[in-house]
């Protein structure tokens, strides 16, 4: 295109046109011919690249998580939130606790081309062949609540600090002595963090000791069975620390229906932890989980790795707050 | 000459907070003022220039992008993104492909999605390589009627200063019998396989890396072709 055609277009002074296009030729943003005609130059392609990568649009977004609790529905709120944002659609699918149907579901996941997968894991392991072919489509997975072995990227609480918090504040109601349980989940990584945090804080107490370690899963029930165990093998326990408030409101139950007084403290801020809190227990304590600050945290980075962006820190970890009976009137639980 | 000294500083201002945008060195208005120098009311008008005709666009969190209007500019029916989405299988899987088309004798990488594998050259978009060492300006002069092709070279013969005997040694690079794929290796441009994007002008292009052995060429030949074809 020439200086004519461009002020012709363009219906300002020829003068002014060749002014702006010397400085646009100087930036590389048209280049000039032989003939003195007008081409794209470099530079733009580069912000054209620039402005694709960012605005490479997300349509579909799969979530597979382990089962239909009310933190993980907390997150699916938070999803369908998200995904209006960008305009995308949701799919959501429980693995009912099987890391085979998690697995299968991401495989189709990937089949069905979706642009972003986020898992809430059922283990840390056992999903890698399946974030290997996500990867080799090019969709990112990024892990929330815990890490993934194989995902691109992991967004969780930091669940040590939240295992430490739990159980100083046990630590506190015990008076440094006692005989205590710890009440585990299921095998990934944001539970053994728990425990070690938990660990961690108790350990300076040489007058507390851990008699009984037992595993729950993702429920009350998990919880009621893992306390009736415990307080079979074990005459005497002082305190509870549960890896998730579902399993500490099934040790209340059972506590509760025995009219034992013994303290209990989780991880995850649940409505159904606040009100024991509240009415004094036998729960005294949650270290929170914030459901909707890691979907947008995920969402975030899993947006970026779509659109080819580096990111820098692909693991985060957002910091939890002990909820107790001091400040649980000013808490709002996200269940 | 500086930009003081330009009779058009704006432009170059512009450049300038385009240039920090885009390279994420500043997302801010303020940062923008810290980094550039610029007064508050210069980088407002600017901005708000710049976002009023797309060049500069605001996300979610109110920090800023290049706007669309630049890929509009390169690529007006935004077919690098389906293309490229097209080419994501496990046969391409960490492979440097680009987006070229023709410009006279010379082939433009309209967008590059950047693999792992390395390369003896890395394109870049906007760059510019001559048409008879790219595999893409055959895969495109081929899909054409000898009369498009000679049409579509001598559309920048003057701007580039082509006499018939560029335009001619170019158009020889068609072949008169389509292939699925084309390939070619020059030392300025390394081996590469391409396909035409049907009725675009358009051409996808593998950049085959050292050493690679040929039955994953074979394979990545065939995903890219379905690439080309099915976007």
């Amino acid at each position: 295109m020439t200086l004519a055609d461009l002020a012709s277009r363009t219906g300002f002074p020829k003068s002014s046109v060749m002014g702006i296009c010397h400085a646009l030729t100087h930036e590389a943003l048209l280049v000039r011919g032989v003939d003195g005609t007008y081409a794209l130059g470099s530079h733009l392609f580069e912000l054209a690249s620039a402005a694709r990568a960012h605005t490479w649009p997300i349509h579909d977004i799969g979530f597979s998580y382990p089962v239909d609790e009310s933190f993980f529905l907390a997150e699916i709120d938070a999803l369908h939130t998200e995904a209006d944002r960008l305009g995308a659609r949701l799919h959501v699918h429980t693995a009912k606790e099987s890391t085979a149907n998690q697995s299968r579901r991401i495989l189709e996941f990937v089949s069905a081309g979706v642009d972003l997968v986020l898992i809430e894991p059922v283990a840390t392991d056992g999903l890698e062949e399946a974030c290997a072919q996500a990867r080799a489509a090019r969709i990112p997975v990024v892990a929330l609540g815990s890490a993934v072995s194989g995902a691109d990227a992991v967004v969780a609480t930091d669940n040590t600090k939240a295992g430490f918090l739990a159980g100083s504040a046990l630590a506190t109601a015990l008076d440094g002595r006692g005989r205590v349980a710890v009440v585990g989940g299921i095998p990934i990584t944001a539970n053994s963090d728990r425990i070690a945090g938990f660990l961690a804080a108790v350990a300076p107490h040489p007058g507390i000791e851990v008699v009984a370690t037992s595993y729950g899963e993702l429920d009350a029930k998990s919880g009621r069975r893992a306390a009736r165990e415990i307080l079979a093998a074990h005459a005497t326990v002082d305190g509870f620390f549960a890896a998730n408030d579902q399993i500490a409101i099934g040790i209340s139950g059972v506590l509760r229906g025995r009219k034992l007084s013994v303290p209990i403290v989780g991880v995850d801020g649940a409505k159904g932890a606040i009100d024991e809190i509240r009415a004094g227990g036998p729960i005294i304590a949650t270290a929170t989980q914030d459901p909707p600050a890691l979907v947008r945290t995920a969402m975030d980075i899993g947006v970026a790795l779509h659109s080819g962006a580096h990111v820098a820190r692909r693991s985060r970890y957002l910091a939890p707050r002990l909820i107790d009976a001091h400040n649980v009137e000013r808490y709002r639980p996200w269940g | 000459m500086g930009i003081d000294g330009s009779r058009t500083p704006a432009v170059h201002r512009g450049a300038r907070i385009l240039d920090a945008v885009s390279s994420g060195a500043a997302t801010t208005p303020a940062a923008l003022i810290g980094l550039l120098g610029l007064p508050k009311s210069s980088m407002a008008d600017l901005l708000s220039t710049l976002e009023e005709v797309g060049f500069v666009a605001r996300g979610a969190d109110g920090d800023l992008h290049v706007g669309k209007r630049w890929s509009d500019l390169t690529d007006s029916n935004a077919l690098a993104h389906n293309l490229f989405r097209a080419c994501a299988t496990p046969d391409l899987d960490g492979h440097t492909i680009s987006l070229v088309q023709l410009f006279g004798n010379q082939v433009v990488f309209v967008d590059v999605h950047l693999g792992r594998l390395p390369l003896p050259l890395t394109p870049r978009p906007g760059q510019r390589a001559p048409a008879a060492s790219c595999a893409g300006a055959a895969a495109i002069l081929s899909t054409m009627t000898p009369e498009e092709a000679a049409e579509t070279v001598s559309a920048a013969a003057a701007h580039l200063g082509l006499g018939d005997d560029d335009v001619q040694r170019c158009l020889q690079l068609r072949h008169p019998r389509r292939r699925k794929v084309y390939e070619s290796q020059s030392p300025q441009m390394g081996r590469q396989l391409a396909c035409s994007v049907p009725g675009t002008g358009f051409a996808l292009t593998l950049h085959v890396p050292d050493r690679w052995p040929e039955p994953a060429i074979a394979k990545a030949s065939r995903a890219l072709h379905a690439a080309a074809h099915d976007s």
